[in-house]
Formats: C-alpha cells, sequence, structure tokens
C-alpha cells in the first residue's frame, strides 16, 4: 500500500511533530507511515483521512 | 533518569516498571545463589529458594502484557509485538540447537535461565533494529 501523507502533510505546512500530535501517535508513527514501513489500522486510517478531510482512497492507494 | 522521560506513558510505566523488576531479579538471584551455596537447602526450601528469582521474570512478562494493553500507539504495540517474536525465535533456534547437541552425545548443561536472557538480548537488539530502520530525519519537514 502506498500513501500521499507526506505530500499532504507538506501542502499544508505541517511538521510531522504536529501531524503525530493530531493523530495523537508518535513521530515514530507518521515516519513509518509516511515512507511506507508500516500500514495503519482502518481506526487509524480513519483518523487520517478525518484530519485532512479527504476521502481514505485519495489518502491511500492498494498496490494490487 | 533520561529513559524515563521520552515516549508515552505506558512506555514510561513499562520502562520504570522493568528497571526495578530486573534489580530485583539481580538481587534475588545473587541473593538466593549465595545462600544455596553456603546452606545447602533441600525440599521446600530449595523450591522455595529456586522460585524467589522467578518471580521478578513473571513480572517482567506480566509487565509486557500490562504495556500491549495500555499502549495506544498501533505502530508502537507492532514494533513491540514483533521484537517479541524475534526473542522467542532466538529462544526456540537455541533450544533446538542444544537439543541437537544433546541427542548427538553432548553432556553439558548450560543454566536453564540461559533462555531468558537470549530473549531479553534478542528483543532488545530487535527493538533497537526497528527504531534504527525508521529513524526520524533530523529536520521536521
Amino acid at each position: 500500500m502506498t500513501n500521499k501523507l507526506r505530500d499532504l502533510r507538506a501542502d499544508r505546512g505541517w511538521s510531522q511533530a504536529y501531524l503525530a500530535e493530531q493523530l495523537q501517535v508518535s513521530r515514530q508513527s507518521v515516519n513509518a507511515l509516511e515512507t511506507g514501513k508500516y500500514d495503519p489500522s482502518l481506526p487509524l486510517a480513519f483518523r487520517i483521512a478525518r484530519l485532512f478531510r479527504l476521502p481514505i482512497e485519495s489518502i491511500f492507494q492498494d498496490d494490487a | 533518569m533520561l529513559c524515563f522521560t521520552g515516549g508515552n506513558l505506558a512506555e514510561r510505566r513499562y520502562r520504570r516498571s522493568g528497571l526495578m523488576l530486573m534489580l530485583s531479579y539481580f538481587l534475588t538471584f545473587f541473593g538466593v545463589t549465595f545462600l544455596v551455596h553456603y546452606y545447602h537447602p533441600t525440599g521446600f526450601r530449595l523450591y522455595f529458594a529456586a522460585l524467589l528469582p522467578s518471580l521478578p521474570i513473571f513480572g517482567v512478562l506480566f509487565i509486557a502484557g500490562r504495556y500491549l494493553r495500555e499502549e495506544t500507539d498501533e505502530y508502537q504495540r507492532d514494533t513491540f509485538v514483533r521484537s517479541l517474536l524475534w526473542g522467542i525465535a532466538f529462544v526456540m533456534g537455541l533450544e533446538m540447537f542444544l537439543g541437537f547437541l544433546r541427542t548427538y552425545g553432548w553432556t553439558g548443561t548450560p543454566p536453564a535461565f540461559l533462555s531468558y536472557y537470549v530473549f531479553c538480548i534478542s528483543v532488545l537488539v530487535a527493538k533497537f533494529t526497528y527504531k534504527f530502520r525508521n529513524r526520524i530525519p533530523t529536520d521536521d519537514q
């Protein structure tokens, strides 16, 4: 699975620390998500989508 | 005390409890070993002596479970579980290797608690490897 988290965050001028704070996760988690080392659970993916006010499928893309 | 300042509440609680339990393990281990060496207990007292240093190890397993229940960050939970699995894999590998050695005629008897040390070291190495592989960039953007 790939995601546009880094681009979306950059567009809004948010730091990793700020995004982590908003999602109530560690900065390591944000970094792992952005670099594709970790795929979020559905609840976290929904939290991310709500924060960016975008549908999940426009943030996360299935590689298959 | 720097090790208590990083991470969230669950992580800090886990590290603090873990350190206290490891300290109590070493104290009871060396204390009981000394007493057994000089007093040669038998029967119930020997069972009790063996149980004492085992209790902090059960404690460590208990706080690992508590940490998994309290940790709200799913990525941290995921890496912790993966690290535990690495620990279990190394212990099983070691036990299999020793088992084959015995099968082929080796008569050595390594201490049983060696498995626990191997488990702890493997978990730590795995945790640091995951942390290193997911290094946070120095610039915040």
